[in-house]
């Protein structure tokens, strides 16, 4: 019975000084922990921000790509207004034909400018035509919707009839008629021929608000018109050399000033 | 710290908040009750190093059981069965479970009402880790942890007589050890009276 109540003693020593005891675990030992809960990542943290960096640089790069492409649509399209109001009914149909494309679109206007050309033609070989129905009906005729053009004096015969043939006896023979044309500029057509729908058109697209463009698109412009060799811009980026040379000047003029200022 | 305590006041809260896996309530948890399990781990296995270990994959282990735990007995007593097991594992798989030594039988009974009073639990522990592998597992588990000769023996694989005799054997070995200290601590008249006894 001793040996039992001595073990019982025992037990019990051991078992209440170690109750509330604690051990100072490690102060790593939440780290640990912390490091095993978390699954481990198959790339490194550093991997991982670069991937992320270089997804946002590429998402970047082909926005700013798509909006210079649709701006440059757009002022194709802005170009092309007019045209298309002058031609309504063929260009509709080219436009059905072919793809809206760029350079097809440059085609088509290539087209229209050499009908237009043709047209050109076609009104001063009208205008010659009114010309030598206007002689024939005489300077009164009032049937001609073109304005009053200044013909030429008609030159006076020493018989004093009006170009009538030296060789003409009053016969109905043939007649020559001799016809002064002045060559007349392009922008000195009559009113009719210049279609002044055109005009307002064109106004209409002067007019047209243009869209502003993002800083950093103005900036890229400027480097692709600089690469292509074209006139860079500094106004739209904001800059002016001119200002900038004028600002690094200022300080020192400004600053001799003030010492002298003090001096005095 | 405070502002955590604060937050979980209750235990039953401090469960909810764990069973939804808040990060909060696991720090709270851990800077609660992991020393308290550091002490269990390092009696079963004796080496600061791997009790840490076996410490940390005992809370792993609670965290993500804590879902099974019915609130019926002590939290407390729950994490202290998660953690006698993970240390139980680790020992099955180091296969050293069945470690024997033939230690001699105690001579000398301690004055207990002195050790009670002067014997620090630090100096306990130190006298658990000396002990061999065999006779410090089955004195845990009965004596500290309270399990019966059959459930020890179920849990080691061991006979229910193999754990009374190992039993014995830490006894007097811890017995032994608990004398030593009396007589160097200098509480050499009962440590005499003792001697004396046992002769």
């Amino acid at each position: 019975m001793d040996s039992k109540a001595n073990n019982e003693r025992l037990d019990e020593l051991f078992r209440s000084k170690l109750e509330t005891f604690e051990t100072l675990a490690g102060d790593r030992a939440w780290e640990k922990l912390q490091k095993a809960q978390r699954p481990a990542s198959r790339f490194p943290a550093p991997t991982r921000w670069i991937a992320a960096a270089v997804v946002a640089g590429v998402c970047l790069a082909a926005g700013f790509w798509f909006g210079i492409e649709r701006e440059e649509e757009a002022m194709l399209t802005a170009a092309d207004a007019p045209v298309r109001k002058e031609n309504t009914g063929r260009l509709e149909e080219k436009e059905k034909a072919a793809p809206a494309e760029n350079g097809i679109q440059a085609v088509v206007s290539e087209h229209e400018r050499k009908d237009e050309t043709a047209q050109t033609m076609a009104a001063e070989e009208k205008r010659e035509k009114e010309v030598v129905v206007s002689s024939r009906k005489g300077s009164g005729a009032k049937d001609s919707v073109s304005p009053p053009v200044e013909l030429p004096q008609p030159v006076p015969s020493d018989s004093g009839k009006l170009n009538t043939p030296v060789g003409a006896t009053g016969e109905p023979a043939t007649r020559v008629l001799v016809v002064y044309v002045t060559p007349v500029p392009l922008d000195e057509t009559p009113a009719m021929e210049k279609e002044p729908e055109i005009v307002a058109q064109a106004a209409a697209v002067e007019e047209a608000p243009v869209k502003k463009k993002r800083g950093i698109q103005r900036f890229f412009k400027q480097l692709r018109n600089a690469k292509t060799g074209e006139k860079v811009d500094w106004e739209e980026l904001g800059l002016s050399p001119q200002k900038t040379y004028a600002n690094v000047e200022t300080p020192v003029g400004s600053r001799q000033q003030h010492y002298q200022k003090k001096g005095n | 710290m405070g502002k955590i305590l604060q937050l979980f006041s209750h235990e039953t809260q401090l469960i909810r908040a764990l069973r939804a896996r808040d990060p909060k309530a696991q720090r709270l948890l851990f800077e609660k009750f992991s020393g308290r399990m550091m002490t269990v781990c390092v009696r079963y296995v004796g080496d600061r190093m791997t009790a840490e270990d076996i410490l940390v994959q005992g809370f792993m282990k609670i965290f993500d059981a804590i879902s099974q735990f019915r609130e019926e007995g002590s939290f407390e007593g729950w994490m202290r069965r998660i953690m006698v097991n993970e240390a139980l594992a680790f020992l099955r798989q180091q296969r050293r479970l069945l470690e024997n030594a033939d230690l001699a039988e105690a001579h000398s009974i301690p004055d207990y009402q002195y050790a009670d009073e002067h014997l620090h639990a630090s100096e306990i522990i130190r006298m658990i880790e000396k002990l061999p592998l065999g006779y410090r597992t089955v004195f845990n588990l009965y004596a500290i942890e309270g399990f019966t000769h059959m459930e020890i023996a179920k849990m080691l694989g061991i006979t229910e007589s193999t754990s009374k005799s190992q039993l014995h054997r830490a006894r007097a070995s811890l017995q032994e050890m608990v004398a030593k200290w009396e007589a160097d601590s200098g509480n050499g008249t009962n440590l005499n009276d003792s001697l004396s006894k046992s002769i």
